[in-house]
C-alpha cells in the first residue's frame, strides 16, 4: 500500500499539481521541516530554526506547502515520511491524525509542555498548537470612517462592492461561514443559515481570494476596502506600510491554531521533538509573537501591551471561538461542494 | 504562341548583379536555350519571364505586350521547374487540371483535355495516382502536362532533364522536342549541358556573369565561337595562344607554344598575340593529309584512352604544346606512338583578344 | 546438426530478445514515468473516501458517476472542453498568418519577431500570468484604458471568467502553435507555390489550394497539443480563473489538495485522460487520413 501511495504522489505531480518541493534525503543532523510559506516560515526561521541549529549543530531544511499539502505529503510517504516535522492548521491535523499518520510527542522530552494552554495540545499529544491567530475584519482606514466592528455590520451596504472573503478552499473563507451560521441563528452544525446569508452577501464581494497575499495587492489597488482576514497578516501588511487595520469583531473572531506534529516513521524522532521544545520556548513564542503578530500558546509569555491588543492574547484567547476540527474535517467536503454550486459561480 | 523579349533585363541582389541588361529576341514557336554554367544568371531570367521576380531594370515583352509587372497569374505561361513542383496533395488528374480549373475552363471541359494532355505526355490510365508513387521520369512529364494543358503562350523550363538518369534524359530530350515541334509553341529553357541545349534548341544563348555572351543557332555557337569562353563552354575545344607572324594571302601564319608553326584563316597584323580555338573532333590522326592541308605535324600519343564510338587521345607537338583530339575507334594509336597528325586552316578559330575564361 | 529451418526461428527468437534487452531501459522509463502514474489513479479512483478520516476500504463507482452523471460536474468538464477548443481555434487562428510570414520572410526582423514569439516561452508560467493579472484586473491597464477612453463606466470584467482564462492561455500557448506551424509552413517547396502562381493562382487561391492544405498535418498536431496543454494547464486557470471559474484541472487539484479527496480528484483525472487520448487518438487517424491522400 505504502508503494501505492508513494506513485500517486507521483502521479500527482505528473498531472501537474504542486506538491512542493522534494526534501532532501536526510544526512545525520538534518531536520526536514514541511512548513507554511511567506512571512509565517521567515519568522519560523529567525525565532525557531536558527537558534536551534546554533544550540544543536542541526541543519532545518524547510519544505514550503499549505496545511492541506503537507498532510498530502504525509499520506503520500505514510510510514516512511520525508519529513521530520510538519505544520498543519488544526483541523488538518485532526484529519492526519485519524488517518494514523502522527506519532504521540514524548511529554517527558519537552520541557516548555505543560506551560502551554491545555487546549492547545491534543489530549493523544498527537498535535500542538505553536501560535494563536484568527480569522477577523481586516478594513483600510483611508477609506472607511466608521470600520465594521461586528461580522454582522459586513453586510452593510456601505461595502458593496468594497468587500474581500476568502474561498472555501482558504481558512478564513471556512471561519467566515461558520461565523455567518452562528450570528444568524445556526452553528458548525446547522450551517445552513451561513449559506444563505453568504449568498446574501455575494454583491458586496469583489473577489473571493484563495492566497492570503492576494489582500494585500486588493488593499493596495483600492479594490477593497474592507476584508475578511487574518489577523497576524494584518499586522505583518500594517508594518510593510499597506494601509490596513484590524478588528476583532464583537460577536467573537474565529480562532485558529496552527499545531505541529511528528509524522509516524519520523527519521529523527527525538531531534524533532528537541526542534518542538525550542518553538515552545518562552523566547522562540514571543519573538514569533512580535514578529509574526501571533499569540502565543505559552501561558508563561508577556508581551508589551501596545502588542497584546493587536494578538489574540490571554483573555481575548479565551473570547475566541475555535470551531470543533472533528466536525469542520467532516463537513468540509459538503461545505466545499456546496459554496462551488452556491457562492463560487 | 507569342514573341518574347528582354530588352536590359537586370536583377540585382545587393550589390552584386545576377542579371546584368540582357537582351533578348525569341519568335513565335521558337525553341531557345539559356545555357551557362551554375550561378551564370540563366534561372533568374527565367524567372524574370515567369514573373517570379521582378526585375531591378529592363522589360519583359510577351506577344509584344510589356508584361515586366504583371503578376505570374496573369501572365498564361507553362513553367516546369527542375524538382517538377507536382502539388502532392493531388492526384495527378487534379495536378493537370490545376490551371484549367483556375482558369474556370467547364468541368466536361476539364475530362476531355486532362487525358488528352496526359496522353502527349504518355501517361494514359496515370490519373488517379498520387506524385509520390510515380518515378523521378513520369512526375517529370505530369509536370510538363499541366504546364501545357492550359495552352499558354510560352513555356518556360527549368533544368527540364537534369533530374533524371542519363537513359532515361536522352528518351525525355526526343519526346520534349517533338512535343515542343507538334505544339509549335514558343519555349525558354534553362540548361547547363551544352550538349542538351545545342541538340534541344533552335537557338542558343550562352550567359556568363549575368550577360549573355552569344546567341545563335547551335551550329554557328559550335563553329564561331564568339569568344573563348563560348568556344570553351561549348564543345570540347582546344585553346591556343599564338603571335601572328606574318600572312598569305587569307591565311595568317603564326607561330604557337613552342614555336610550333600554325596557319589559320583570318586578318591579323604580324606580332599580334592571338589565341585560337581548335575543336578536339578537328584533328586527324594517321591518315595522309590531302595536299595543301594547312598545319601538318608529328605528334607523340601522350594519353590514349578508349570512350566507346571513339578514342580520346592527348598529343604532345615537337615544342610540347599538347592537344586533345577525338578519333574513331576503327584505327585506335597506342600510347608512345608517334603519328601524323593534320587539320585545315578553317579548323583553327581566331578569337578576339581576351582574358582566359574563368570555366 | 539441426536443419537450418529449424535452426531460423530459434536464432530470430534470439534477437528479439536482443532487441528487447537493449530497449528495455528505455521501456522500464516509459512504463514508470508515463503509464504507472496513471495505472496507479485507476485503482485509487474506485476507493471510497470517508471525510475526516481517509480513504477507505472497498471499492466504488460513486466518484465516476458523480463526475458523469452530476449537472456541476458535468458544466466543468464541458466548460473545459470549450476552453481547449476556442484557444485551439484562437491561436490557431493568430498563430498561422504569425508562422506564415516567420516561415516566408527573409527580412532581418524575421529574427527579432521569431523572439518574440518564443520570448514568452523564456518567462516563468507565474511571472507571465501576473502581468495578465495587472492587465486584466478590475483596476487594470486595460479597463483603465477603456474607461480613459470613455468605452465604458464600469469596469469590464475580464478575469475569473471565459474571457480572462481565453486571453492567458491563447497567449501562453500561442509559441507552441506558432513553433510547430513554422516548421511545417518552411518544409513546404517554394516551387510548388511557384508553380500554382504559374498556373493562374493568385495570392489567396494559393493559399487556400496549396500551403493551406500541404499545412494540414501541422495544424493537426499543434491543435493536438495546445488542446491537451489548454485543458491541463492549472497555475493560469487557478490564478486568472480564480475560485469561481473552475475548470477540470482546477477541480482535480482541489479534490487532491484542498479536500485530500484521492478518489475523486484520481476519477476526475482519469476522465480527463480518457479525454485527451480520444481526442490524440482521432487527431492521427484525420492525420494519417490525410496522409493516406497525400
Amino acid at each position: 500500500m505504502g508503494r501505492l501511495r508513494y506513485s500517486l504522489a507521483a502521479a500527482a505531480t505528473a498531472a501537474g499539481l504542486f506538491v512542493g518541493s522534494a526534501a532532501l534525503p536526510a544526512r545525520a543532523q538534518e531536520l526536514n521541516v514541511a512548513i507554511f510559506g511567506g512571512t509565517f516560515a521567515d519568522n519560523v526561521r529567525t525565532c525557531v530554526a536558527e537558534p536551534f541549529q546554533r544550540a544543536t549543530g542541526t541543519r532545518v531544511n524547510f519544505v514550503l506547502g499549505n496545511s492541506v499539502q503537507n498532510a498530502a505529503r504525509l499520506r503520500a510517504t505514510r510510514g516512511r515520511p520525508d519529513v521530520d516535522v510538519a505544520y498543519m492548521d488544526l483541523q488538518v491535523a485532526v484529519q492526519a491524525k485519524n488517518e494514523g499518520l502522527l506519532d504521540q510527542v514524548d511529554a517527558a522530552r519537552l520541557s516548555n509542555l505543560p506551560d502551554i494552554y491545555p487546549s492547545a495540545v491534543d489530549p493523544d499529544r498527537r498535535w500542538i498548537g505553536f501560535t494563536y491567530s484568527s480569522t477577523a475584519i481586516a478594513y483600510n482606514p483611508q477609506e472607511l470612517r466608521n470600520p465594521p466592528q461586528s461580522w454582522a455590520d459586513l453586510w452593510s451596504p456601505s461595502l458593496r462592492g468594497k468587500l474581500a472573503i476568502g474561498d472555501i478552499s482558504a481558512t478564513s473563507g471556512q471561519h467566515f461561514l461558520i461565523a455567518a451560521a452562528r450570528i444568524n441563528g445556526g452553528s458548525v452544525e446547522n450551517i445552513d443559515p451561513g449559506f444563505r446569508a453568504i449568498r446574501e452577501l455575494r454583491p458586496h464581494v469583489v473577489t473571493l481570494y484563495t492566497q492570503a497575499d492576494q489582500v494585500v495587492q486588493l488593499i493596495e489597488r483600492g479594490d477593497i476596502a474592507a476584508a475578511v482576514w487574518f489577523s497576524d497578516r494584518v499586522g505583518a501588511a500594517a508594518r510593510s506600510g499597506v494601509p490596513v487595520a484590524v478588528v476583532f469583531p464583537r460577536e467573537g473572531a474565529i480562532g485558529i491554531l496552527p499545531t505541529f506534529s511528528i509524522p509516524v516513521g519520523a527519521r529523527n524522532k527525538a531531534l524533532a521533538e528537541q526542534y518542538m521544545d525550542r518553538a515552545l520556548s518562552p523566547e522562540a513564542q514571543r519573538c514569533f509573537a512580535e514578529r509574526q503578530f501571533a499569540g502565543p500558546t505559552n501561558r508563561r509569555v508577556e508581551l508589551p501591551e501596545e502588542l497584546a491588543r493587536l494578538v489574540p492574547y490571554r483573555e481575548s484567547v479565551e473570547r475566541m471561538y475555535f470551531p470543533p476540527p472533528e466536525v469542520v474535517a467532516r463537513s468540509l467536503p459538503a461545505w466545499t461542494e456546496r459554496w462551488n454550486r452556491e457562492i463560487a459561480r | 504562341m507569342a514573341t518574347v523579349s528582354l530588352r536590359g533585363l537586370t536583377k540585382r541582389y545587393g550589390t552584386a548583379a545576377a542579371v546584368a541588361g540582357v537582351d533578348l529576341s525569341i519568335a513565335e514557336g521558337e525553341m531557345v536555350a539559356l545555357v551557362g554554367p551554375s550561378g551564370c544568371g540563366k534561372t533568374t531570367v527565367l524567372r524574370m519571364i515567369a514573373g517570379l521576380i521582378e526585375p531591378d531594370a529592363g522589360q519583359v515583352l510577351i506577344g509584344g505586350t510589356d508584361v515586366t509587372h504583371a503578376p505570374a497569374h496573369k501572365r498564361n505561361l507553362g513553367l516546369v521547374f527542375q524538382s517538377y513542383a507536382l502539388f502532392p496533395h493531388l492526384s495527378v488528374f487534379e495536378n493537370v487540371a490545376f490551371g484549367l480549373r483556375r482558369r474556370r475552363v467547364p468541368e466536361a471541359e476539364i475530362r476531355r483535355r486532362v487525358p488528352q494532355a496526359l496522353a502527349l505526355v504518355r501517361l494514359e490510365g496515370f490519373e488517379s495516382r498520387f506524385p509520390r508513387q510515380l518515378s523521378g521520369g513520369q512526375q517529370q512529364r505530369v509536370a510538363l502536362a499541366r504546364a501545357v494543358v492550359t495552352e499558354p503562350r510560352v513555356l518556360l523550363l527549368d533544368e527540364p532533364l537534369s533530374n533524371l538518369d542519363a537513359s532515361l534524359r536522352d528518351a525525355m530530350r526526343v519526346e520534349l522536342r517533338r512535343l515542343q515541334q507538334s505544339l509549335g509553341i514558343t519555349t525558354v529553357f534553362v540548361t547547363h549541358d551544352q550538349e542538351e541545349a545545342l541538340t534541344l534548341s533552335d537557338r542558343v544563348a550562352v550567359m556568363r556573369a549575368g550577360r549573355i555572351e552569344q546567341v545563335g543557332a547551335p551550329q554557328e555557337v559550335y563553329e564561331r565561337p564568339a569568344n573563348a569562353f563560348v568556344a570553351g563552354f561549348v564543345g570540347r575545344t582546344n585553346l591556343v595562344d599564338a603571335s601572328v607572324e606574318g600572312a598569305d594571302g587569307a591565311l595568317l601564319r603564326l607561330s604557337g607554344p613552342g614555336g610550333v608553326p600554325l596557319r589559320a584563316r583570318g586578318a591579323a597584323p604580324p606580332g599580334t598575340r592571338v589565341r585560337l580555338a581548335l575543336r578536339h573532333e578537328k584533328i586527324r590522326l594517321g591518315d595522309a593529309p590531302p595536299t595543301g592541308a594547312a598545319n601538318v605535324h608529328t605528334a607523340e600519343v601522350a594519353l590514349a584512352a578508349f570512350a566507346g564510338a571513339q578514342w580520346h587521345y592527348v598529343l604532345r607537338l615537337p615544342g610540347g604544346l599538347e592537344l586533345q583530339a577525338e578519333a574513331p575507334s576503327d584505327a585506335a594509336h597506342p600510347q608512345g606512338a608517334q603519328v601524323t597528325v593534320w587539320w585545315t586552316a578553317e579548323d583553327m578559330i581566331l578569337l578576339p583578344a581576351e582574358a582566359a575564361p574563368d570555366a | 546438426m539441426p536443419e537450418p529451418g529449424r535452426h531460423s526461428p530459434g536464432v530470430h527468437r534470439r534477437w528479439d530478445l536482443a532487441g528487447l534487452g537493449l530497449l528495455s531501459p528505455l521501456l522500464l522509463l516509459l512504463l514508470f514515468a508515463f503509464l504507472l502514474p496513471i495505472a496507479t489513479l485507476i485503482p485509487t479512483s474506485l476507493r471510497p473516501y470517508i471525510a475526516g478520516t481517509g480513504i477507505g476500504e472497498g471499492l466504488t463507482l460513486e466518484h465516476y458517476v458523480k463526475a458523469l452523471t452530476d449537472g456541476f460536474y458535468l458544466e466543468i468538464i464541458l466548460r473545459t472542453v470549450v476552453l481547449g477548443l476556442v484557444v485551439t481555434l484562437l491561436t490557431l487562428v493568430v498563430g498561422y498568418p504569425l508562422a506564415y510570414v516567420l516561415a516566408r520572410s527573409t527580412s532581418r526582423w524575421r529574427h527579432w519577431l521569431m523572439l518574440l514569439v518564443v520570448f514568452p516561452l523564456l518567462l516563468n508560467l507565474v511571472v507571465r500570468t501576473f502581468g495578465w493579472i495587472a492587465l486584466l484586473a478590475r483596476r487594470g491597464l486595460v479597463n483603465q484604458w477603456l474607461m480613459g477612453l470613455g468605452l465604458t463606466e464600469e469596469p469590464v470584467r475580464l478575469m475569473f471568467n471565459f474571457t480572462g482564462l481565453l486571453i492567458g492561455l491563447t497567449h501562453i500557448f500561442l509559441p507552441f502553435m506558432v513553433l510547430v506551424l513554422v516548421a511545417v509552413i518552411q518544409n513546404i517547396p517554394r516551387e510548388v507555390e511557384d508553380a500554382a502562381r504559374t498556373l493562374g493562382a493568385g495570392f489567396w487561391s494559393v493559399f487556400a489550394r496549396v500551403t493551406l492544405p500541404l499545412s494540414v498535418p501541422g495544424i493537426l498536431s499543434g491543435s493536438i497539443l495546445v488542446f491537451v496543454l489548454t485543458i491541463s494547464a492549472l497555475v493560469t486557470p487557478r490564478l486568472l480563473g480564480g475560485p469561481t471559474y473552475k475548470v477540470m484541472s482546477t477541480l482535480i487539484y482541489e479534490q487532491f489538495l484542498q479536500l485530500l479527496n484521492w478518489p475523486a480528484g484520481s476519477a476526475m483525472a482519469v476522465v480527463m485522460t480518457l479525454i485527451v487520448l480520444a481526442l490524440i487518438l482521432l487527431g492521427t487517424r484525420l492525420a494519417r487520413r490525410w496522409e493516406a491522400r497525400a
